[in-house]
């Protein structure tokens, strides 16, 4: 009985449009029907779908994973992690040390050319890095490299500029905020279009349509030491992680990376039949409690221990997350260096409802406790509303504290709760790249960066010496003890670390080998039997 | 009457300015922004707002506005976040759109024509009655659970049709970039491979958006059968002792069938909303599915950008109906 | 612009005099054959979900948020059982409870949404219709503009919006659905208000120095408003699929908030994928029995109070002030 007007696609406007298009496409030529059948014959063509997003080829505008992924595969960098390494080793340098603790001065190899031919020398890497900071991109990396001060290039020999000592750097130069580009084909104070962009990395890209689909191809003038075991991999972009397993079961694609719902991934393993199965690893992804401590109930120390006490996070890791994540029990995950469980240690693995009573009750809180618990629905995933379901219970549990739960979208979230305006919120960290440190200080140094008031001088002061340390013994025993004080004081609650996971064919190899906690994809290492 | 068409060509300028002053008032009043919605949770505020700034997101509302329409007014719609422009997104992918929508369209006609025309002979009978609940129930079904229950039989159960998509990964891989009407591509190619592979992804997605136009299909011609059956002229056919046969393909459906086109023309909504939850469901390529990806990514310059242009394809083509009605119909006055 | 309003407006314009009710009553209960039996079965599908809706909380075995009874925790994705009629859901919430709960959400929605529509669309229709002049062109181009926009995008940029101020509740979902459906009465208000405005009581009236308050409310008010009760129905089946559509895209109403069908299918599309399909079909249905209810009094009633489709000749038909074609032929019952 109604019409709608916004006739977009009217019949009239159909035709015409249709008419217009074939005219177009005819002319055009060179597609669907024009591919060549010779390039098809004795490759190996590898297939990834994925839900992440590419935001920028270009290095200089990507601070995301779904761009990293492939940017760590087109590009060499000064360093690199090798498969399940902890520490960094060089890369396109020969090698790389501290010529000072302010210094770090790398040589390059000989040789190295991008893959249009262009020498990869000491001129390009200190250009790569000092072309960050002069674009400065509001999605880009700039703010990781800020404590690079600059990068000179002498003879085969490119030196960084540290502001305060570093140990943290090797690690950073393998990420993709390190990766080196063409001084010839990147202009230095703006981005590359994605499609155009030239690295000297196993693979060069092929072809790229934004939204749908990115063609990476063997590099032919790659001379790193990494063996390719395919010579082609297509990563398909899909909106949904059901539609992701729908076409790895189908097998339009060959693995599915990130990301797969638990359900998806608990019914992939019982699919053998259908010939896909699922792959672990560990990584680095962190969710965690918070608290403000400038506020009520988080102000008072033993309220804050006493909520640690309650939580179950076997549980959470079981019922919601159906095992796809493991409890974390402190601040620095397992698989980096110097990770140690002190959470474990002090408060149990299980809830421990009696020990948090006597402790509210030795500090003179009156109980129930009431807490107002904050989470996100749009940002860590729609799982977030039942973990945060569940811990609400477990605080509850015994009746020592009486909470109300509440959400709020992403953008309002994230300004408020640096606001002071939740008292215990639910947050995430991605590592920007796999160090301890990347755990520590942007957490901790003056308050930092979630600005919860929580501000320990003592932990400060350990945090900035293990960052400079460059015996790496003393620098475990300084995280050790920055750990341990994050326990005891309570400023935040652990409570789980993602696993890397992929569903895959059965008929694919090395996937496992990739996964470590330097989320990198290392597309070469993916085989077909 | 030439007045009426030149103050109606005058009102399109003002309708086209309403328009995106509103898509650019509800678009910058919704919260968030690209910078936040991407890294917000791993910057520090300060570091974020420093961000925003340089990206001008914090530029005066009115600033921003005069920019849109300038931007608008010299066909440049601007950049998504992943540097795309806008143009070449409503383009490639509205082709896409374009082509769900011409293969839902001809389902709905192909279906709901015959069952339409059935219906309003026998007006009441029980195929009527069917007819008309079939037209209810495809109406009433939502497109996601109708794709969902199509997927788990086509796709899940009986493996016979691909999930999702517009045509499989590695034979894309091929494909030059630029707009896309495989399936015309492909056949005028003439090839084979390349055509059942996409016809594979087309039906689904194409039925199920095509099942929910088929109702309304069957609902207009079946009113405007029953209406023309009751004109004089038709009376005077059947008393003239032509055949009911072609009495009704004849004279009723004839005439029956410039309104339905003139509606169908107005159904565009239906077909723009339906394919926005049809290209979600199947992972179309389509510019709907492109849409919710940059509203999810709170990308408003991208989300403005291809608004703007629906709502300038509207203001066009509801001009064109006006125009045509108005030759039609003298009697039609403002 | 031209008016899509149909068939509705074709009724409304010959009687006048008497209540509302008996006009609309009266026919009803006149009726037989297809009309009526549409109507009884519309009316008892919706009757059904109604009762869901009011006694929710005495129906449904246990609340929509319960994940546990007795102090026994209901299982993950449970199989249909004796304890679990539908199953439960990857939260453990029993999917029965779920569907019922549901019912009063989307009727909530639904009612609140509509009100609103009429409310707003019948007051700005009079003043637009009765004043004309600049006001009216003005208020028709937005209207027009509103019309235009591709309504599903609409609802979600304004309950993006909402969200954001209001929070993700039933009122901000019945309001993007709102004004996704106040162009629609507008229209039809300010047409049959411009054709009623010609008529001569009201010329009468205006003549002896009535008010336009009192012209507007006595006189127009009475005569306009015989057309919203058809449309009204279809919208409100047109209004759950939106709300639906907005739950399925994650734009409705909030998790935890209240049950939603659109939501619990846009997280049961993973659970089909895994051959969980008892959390997907059961709202599913729910969403299609209640729209077929809907639409089937929308068409009864259609059938009913539209008079070119009536059977009996016995009355006379006033076509609208300009008959078009596809006016007449918009019998087509909301769209999505």
């Amino acid at each position: 009985m109604l019409h709608r007007r916004s006739a977009l696609f009217g019949p009239a406007a159909i035709g015409a449009t249709a008419a217009a298009g074939l005219l177009v496409l005819t002319a055009c030529g060179g597609s669907i029907g024009n591919k060549s059948d010779s390039a098809g014959k004795g490759r190996t063509t590898i297939t990834v779908g994925t839900t992440d997003k590419i935001i920028a080829l270009d290095p200089a505008g990507a601070y995301d994973q779904g761009s990293w992924t492939p940017i760590q595969n087109i590009y060499q960098h000064l360093m690199t992690v090798e498969p399940g390494a902890k520490t960094a080793t060089p890369d396109a340098a020969s090698s790389c040390s501290f010529t000072s603790p302010t210094t770090y001065t790398c040589t390059m190899k000989p040789g190295l050319t991008f893959s249009n031919g262009d020498p990869l020398d000491a001129k390009a890497a200190a250009f790569s890095f000092n072309r960050v900071d002069k674009v400065n991109d509001p999605k880009g990396p700039s703010s990781l490299l800020t404590n690079i001060k600059k990068a000179t290039a002498q003879g085969n020999k490119v030196i960084l500029t540290l502001g305060t000592p570093d140990q943290t750097v090797p690690l950073l130069l393998a990420g993709g905020e390190g990766a080196l580009v063409d001084p010839k084909v990147f202009p230095e104070n703006k981005l590359l279009d994605s499609g155009k962009v030239i690295g000297s990395g196993p693979y060069k890209v092929a072809k790229y349509d934004v939204g749908s689909q990115l063609v990476l191809s063997k590099n032919p003038k790659y001379k790193g030491s990494d063996k390719l075991n395919n010579d082609q991999v297509i990563i398909v972009y899909k909106q949904k992680a059901s539609d992701l397993k729908l076409s790895l079961e189908n097998g339009d694609i060959d693995v599915a990376y990130r990301t797969l719902s638990p359900t998806d991934l608990q019914s992939l393993q019982k699919e053998s039949s259908k010939g896909v199965k699922v792959v672990y690893g560990p990584g680095a992804e962190i969710r965690y409690v918070d608290f403000d401590v400038t506020t009520q109930p988080g102000k008072q120390k033993a309220v804050r221990q006493a909520a640690a006490y309650l939580v179950d996070r076997k549980q959470i890791a079981s019922d919601v997350y159906d095992n796809s994540v493991e409890p974390l029990y402190s601040i620095v995950p397992t698989g980096l260096i110097g990770n140690t469980q002190p959470f474990k240690d002090i408060y149990g693995t299980s809830p421990n409802v009696a020990k948090a009573k006597a402790m509210l009750k030795a500090a003179g809180v009156s109980t129930p406790v009431k807490m107002t618990l904050w989470w996100n629905p749009d940002h860590y995933g729609e799982l977030s509303g039942d973990e945060y379901a569940d811990i609400a219970k477990q605080f509850e549990n015994g009746g020592l504290f009486q909470v109300t739960r509440r959400s709020v979208d992403w953008n309002s979230y994230d300004e408020d709760s640096k606001k002071h305006a939740y008292p215990v919120y639910e947050l995430g960290w991605y590592p920007d790249f796999p160090d301890p440190d990347d755990y520590l200080s942007p957490f901790f140094i003056k308050g930092g960066f979630n600005n919860t008031g929580y501000d320990n001088p003592t932990l400060d002061q350990i945090i900035n010496a293990q960052r400079g340390e460059m015996d790496q013994s003393k620098r475990i025993q300084q995280l050790s003890q920055a750990q341990q004080i994050v326990a005891q004081d309570v400023p935040l609650i652990p409570i789980w670390q993602g696993k890397q996971n992929a569903g895959v064919r059965s008929n694919i190899t090395g996937v496992k080998d990739t996964f470590d906690a330097s989320f990198n994809f290392r597309f070469w290492l993916v085989g077909k039997k | 009457m030439r007045a009426y068409l030149v103050a109606r060509i005058l009102l399109v300028i003002p309708m086209v300015w309403i328009l995106l002053t509103l898509v650019f008032l509800l678009l910058r009043v919704a919260p968030g922004d690209p910078i936040t919605a991407a890294l917000g949770g791993q910057l520090p505020p300060a570091e974020l707002a420093r961000r925003r700034h340089a990206a001008g997101f914090d530029r005066p509302i009115i600033v921003q506005y005069f920019d849109y329409l300038r931007q608008v007014v010299s066909g440049n719609l601007g950049k998504t976040q992943q540097g795309e422009s806008v143009t070449h997104v409503v383009l490639v992918n509205g082709s896409a759109t374009l082509e769900l929508s011409i293969f839902a369209l001809l389902f709905a006609l192909v279906v709901g024509i015959p069952i339409g025309l059935r219906c309003g002979r026998r007006r009441d009978g029980a195929f009527d009655t069917f007819g008309r609940l079939f037209g209810i129930i495809t109406y009433a079904a939502p497109v996601f659970f109708l794709g969902l229950l199509f997927q788990l039989l086509f796709t899940k159960k009986l493996g016979w049709l691909p999930p999702s998509g517009q045509v499989s990964s590695t034979l894309q891989a091929e494909i030059s970039d630029g707009p896309h009407l495989l399936f015309f591509e492909a056949l005028f190619k003439g090839d084979m491979t390349g055509l059942s592979d996409v016809v594979k992804h087309l039906i689904l997605p194409a039925v199920t958006l095509g099942l929910l136009i088929t109702g309304v299909v069957i609902r207009l011609v079946r009113v405007n059968v029953i209406q023309t059956l009751q004109g004089d002229y038709v009376e005077a056919a059947r008393a003239r002792g032509i055949p009911e046969r072609r009495v009704v393909m004849r004279h009723a459906f004839r005439n029956a069938l410039v309104p339905i086109v003139t509606v169908m023309g107005l159904q565009a909504a239906l077909l723009l909303s339906g394919s926005v939850l049809t290209e979600e469901t199947f992972n179309w390529p389509g510019i709907g599915n492109r849409l919710i990806q940059y509203l999810q990514n709170r990308d408003y310059l991208a989300v403005q950008g291809i608004i703007s242009v629906f709502a300038i394809v509207v203001v066009v083509v509801s001009l064109l109906i006006d125009i045509v009605n108005a030759i039609l119909d003298p009697r039609v006055r403002y | 612009m031209t008016a899509n309003v149909g068939s509705a407006e074709v009724g409304t314009t010959q009687a006048r005099g008497g209540g509302l009710t008996r006009r609309l009553i009266g026919p009803i209960r006149e009726a037989h054959g297809l009309p009526k039996v549409l109507l009884w079965v519309g009316g008892g599908l919706f009757a059904v979900f109604v009762i869901c809706a009011i006694f929710a909380p005495w129906i449904a075995p246990y609340s929509f948020d319960a994940t546990s009874s007795g102090g026994k925790q209901f299982p993950k994705y449970g199989h249909p059982s004796a304890a679990h009629w539908f199953g439960t859901n990857v939260t453990n919430h029993d999917v029965l409870s779920i569907v019922i709960y549901g019912a009063r959400t989307a009727l909530e929605v639904v009612v609140l949404a509509v009100l609103f529509s009429v409310i707003v669309g019948v007051v700005l229709g009079l003043i637009s219709g009765y004043y004309g002049g600049w006001l009216d062109r003005i208020l028709v181009l937005i209207m027009d503009a509103l019309f235009a926009f591709p309504y599903l995008l609409l609802a979600i940029v304004v309950a993006f919006l909402l969200a954001g101020k209001v929070g993700g509740g039933v009122m901000t979902a019945a309001l993007s659905i709102t004004v996704v459906y106040v162009p629609q009465y507008f229209r039809v208000v300010r047409n049959s208000v411009l054709s009623a405005k010609q008529e001569s009581y009201v010329e009468a009236a205006r003549a002896l120095g009535a008010r336009p308050r009192t012209i507007m409310g006595r006189y127009l008010f009475g005569n306009v408003i015989q057309s919203v009760p058809v449309i009204a129905t279809l919208n409100a089946a047109d209004a759950i699929l939106t709300l639906a559509g907005l739950g399925f895209l994650g734009y409705g109403i909030q998790p935890g908030d209240a049950a939603e069908w659109g939501y619990e299918l846009s997280r049961a599309v993973t659970d089909a994928g895994a051959g969980i399909w008892w959390t997907g079909l059961f709202p599913g249905l729910a969403i299609v029995l209640l729209v077929v209810g809907l639409t089937l009094i929308g068409e009864g009633l259609n059938d009913i109070l539209n008079p070119v489709l009536r059977r009996r000749f016995g009355r006379l038909v006033v076509m609208p002030a300009r008959p078009r074609s596809q006016e007449v032929a918009g019998d087509v019952g909301g769209e999505r």
